[in-house]
């Protein structure tokens, strides 16, 4: 933008850009590592949280298959059906997941 | 982005972005925040590589989000007001400019300092407020009607 040295206001905002900063901001090494942690605990954190999701599904769907097996006779064809549902969103899911966390 | 790299990028543009979110916020542990989580998240985008005048665009830019969405969030107040005058004087008028920023809204102090302190074309603006070029013009305009409010005719103040 083309400034004026003649206009006030903009006369006026060049203190604020020539005035030195008296506090101590963090320093390109603080800055340098508090990043480097950030980056690896973040993806560190990502991954477990994914596993634990995906962890979750997995049990959930074989405590279902456990139950249809022992309960055996015509619950297990209502369930069936269903648990073939369950396997397929628990796909889309972790597909979903994997997707979200990858990017 | 390697650490020197970094280091330079750093050197170049920490002051500027502090300085800016500092004033806006009248808060230097915000100021703090915002600048390290600004930096952080170019690095951790896709445009680390970015050349140092693209990089300080998208460091404003993340930086004018960052804030914005504080304020919409209600996360923090804003701080108690600077009590030190910056003040201009030509023959004409005397300028306290900081009781200009403090009194003017967010967005319009926002534009005057990217205009004004960074030096920014309108263009340049647009990129970082998410405005588009023509908005900025029009709303930079207003921003400094308004800031003519706080200027002081010469004899005026001497009054008080």
């Amino acid at each position: 933008m083309k400034n004026n040295v003649d206009d006030p206001l903009w006369r006026a905002m060049q203190h604020f850009a020539n005035e030195p900063v008296v506090h101590e901001i963090p320093t390109a090494a603080q800055s340098w590592s508090q990043i480097q942690f950030r980056l690896r605990y973040r993806s560190q954190r990502r991954d477990r949280s994914y596993m634990s999701t995906l962890m979750q599904i997995v049990v959930a769907t074989w405590t279902l298959l456990l139950v249809v097996r022992l309960a055996g006779g015509p619950l297990a064809l209502v369930i069936g059906p269903m648990l073939g549902f369950a396997v397929l969103a628990a796909v889309v899911l972790h597909a979903l997941i994997y997707r979200a966390v990858r990017s | 982005v390697d650490e020197t790299a970094f280091n330079a990028l750093y050197g170049a543009l920490a002051d500027p972005l502090w300085k800016y979110v500092a004033r806006a916020s009248r808060r230097h542990d915000i100021a703090d925040d915002v600048l390290q989580e600004s930096f952080f998240r170019l690095i951790k985008s896709k445009h680390a590589d970015l050349s140092a005048a693209e990089a300080r665009l998208y460091l404003f830019r993340i930086a004018t989000n960052l804030l914005n969405d504080r304020w919409r969030r209600g996360y923090d107040a804003i701080g108690p007001e600077i009590t030190e005058a910056v003040s201009e004087s030509n023959p004409d008028v005397t300028i306290d400019a900081t009781r200009m920023l403090q009194g003017l809204k967010p967005r319009a102090s926002q534009l005057l300092w990217l205009a004004f302190v960074e030096g920014m074309s309108h263009k340049e603006i647009a990129k970082v407020t998410g405005l588009n070029t023509m908005s900025v013009r029009v709303l930079l305009a207003r921003a400094k009607r308004q800031a003519r409010v706080y200027f002081i005719p010469k004899g005026e103040g001497d009054e008080k």
